[in-house]
């Protein structure tokens, strides 16, 4: 069973099982969450081979060209894309199926998925650049959560899936947990407070079973950030004696 | 400073652009389905503030409105479409095919990225931009060999529609900015692909010609977008 260390350039590839459905990941890559969640939910037996993404090993750039976490791989199969993983995992372990089965309510939810990516984009640009130029990006992010409230609000339940956690919800909490812990350590720019139904959903996920065990550790992950900042991202942050 | 155009109950209509390969996307499926719609074709530097309230707040098409429902976003339109109207299936009933498909759509969209960095990009960077996008065709030229006639295998598939929109338009690109990446007989299986592409019914139905897509390139570079070539 490989341990959580990321493999780099000129190791070796760990060996696979036949049969054994294997994800490479990055233990604070929210895309990589995303699969996790899918994973962790659907009780999907899988390992974790955790990738360093700034020296990828030639193995994995064989297996994805694109060199991106997260990449499924189950005997001579391979996927990649998180979006992809996800609805992939979904049609092929069917039960606890997170797929609405209304095409209407897919589209709509794959365009919020759309629309959230540009606020990923927004949010970071708005996390790298100098105070002076956050105005821009924060009425995107702004215009963008208010959005999210509102598809939130129209599901008539506590989770964009309605009454129960689904695909939607997976795809979208990586990045509202690290907000989360951002906003407890640095004074964000918009408060999610003004957003009540998105509040009470951030309250609500953890709730969920696999949201509590894919969870970040705080610490480890502030640590990371940190280390990318500095331009030499720690993907093995070692875990806290209170991890 | 348009008017919405009414919208008959029952009635699918799909806001589109004549030049916009996104758009042809969802054009093509809809003729390859037969499915019934109406076009109102947006100006996409004039956009009508109805398009923006009404339709879709990102301004962009193709978007597809039946009755109270709407969809927006190219990829979504086609699968939506696929899904809703289940006559002439596009999309692969197996999941692994399916993953791959779409797997191979996002490759793609790397390719379009050169492209669009040829075709509107600083032209110092144009030569460096299409020597990209040659190498990431390259890919696709060894893929489609492994696939048969089409992406989609021996037929046409909603891979081919998602993909062609483009391959459409490399010959007048090349003319335009005076670079050839597909011309030179260096990928003669994709070369035959697109004569193949260029004989399936909705391709004949949604396409302009290159001279068509020379002219509107020509209209952009010189400041006055035609989008109402060939008419």
């Amino acid at each position: 069973m490989p341990t959580q260390q990321s493999f780099a350039t000129g190791s070796a590839c760990p060996e696979l099982e036949a049969g054994t459905l294997r994800v490479y990941s990055m233990r604070f890559c929210p895309y990589a969450q995303r699969a996790l969640l899918v994973l962790t939910y659907k009780n999907i037996p899988h390992e974790v081979v955790n990738i360093n993404l700034k020296n990828k090993p030639e193995w994995f750039l064989q297996k994805n060209p694109l060199g991106r976490v997260p990449t499924l791989e189950k005997d001579d199969r391979i996927v990649y894309e998180s979006a992809i993983c996800c609805d992939y995992l979904d049609q092929v372990y069917p039960d606890n199926k997170l797929t609405p089965d209304d095409p209407y309510r897919q589209a709509r939810d794959k365009m919020t998925v759309e629309v959230f990516s540009q606020f990923v984009s927004d949010f970071q640009k708005m996390m790298s650049s100098p105070p002076q130029e956050k105005p821009e990006s924060l009425q995107k992010i702004k215009n963008n959560l208010c959005e999210f409230e509102s598809s939130l609000t129209a599901r008539q339940g506590a989770y964009f899936g309605g009454n129960a956690v689904q695909m939607l919800d997976f795809l979208l909490w990586p990045w509202f947990e690290r907000i989360l812990i951002f906003a407890k350590v640095v004074p964000l720019t918009f408060s999610l407070e003004d957003y009540p139904a998105l509040c009470e959903w951030t309250k609500k996920m953890p709730e969920c079973p696999a949201v509590q065990k894919c969870r970040l550790d705080p610490q480890q992950f502030l640590e990371f950030y940190k280390s990318t900042k500095a331009g030499a991202p720690d993907y093995d942050v070692p875990k806290t004696s209170q991890s | 400073g348009s008017t919405f155009p009414p919208l008959k109950a029952g009635t699918l209509r799909i806001y589109s652009n004549r030049i916009c390969p996104y758009a042809e996307r969802a054009r093509l499926v809809l003729a390859h389905k037969d499915i019934p719609n109406e076009v109102v074709n947006i100006h996409l530097s004039k956009k009508p503030e109805w398009f923006l309230e009404k339709i879709n707040p990102l301004g962009k098409v193709p978007a597809i409105q039946k009755d109270d429902k709407i969809v927006y976003e190219s990829a979504v339109c086609c699968d939506y479409l696929d899904q809703v109207y289940p006559g002439n299936k596009l999309i692969p009933d197996d999941p692994y095919q399916q993953a791959r498909d779409r797997i191979l759509v996002e490759h793609f969209g790397q390719v379009t990225t050169q492209y669009y960095k040829m075709l509107f990009g600083p032209s110092e960077n144009c030569a460096a931009a299409a020597e990209t996008l040659k190498k990431g065709l390259m890919e696709f030229d060894k893929e489609i060999q492994k696939r048969g006639d089409f992406f989609g295998g021996s037929e046409p598939r909603m891979i081919d529609f998602m993909v062609w929109p483009w391959f459409e338009r490399f010959h007048a690109t090349e003319k335009l900015v005076n670079q050839i990446f597909i011309s030179d007989g260096s990928m003669p299986n994709l070369t035959a692909y697109m004569d193949r592409m260029l004989s399936v019914p909705a391709v004949q139905k949604c396409r302009l010609s290159t001279e068509n897509h020379l002219e509107f390139y020509q209209s952009v570079k010189n400041g006055a977008p035609n989008y109402n070539v060939g008419l």
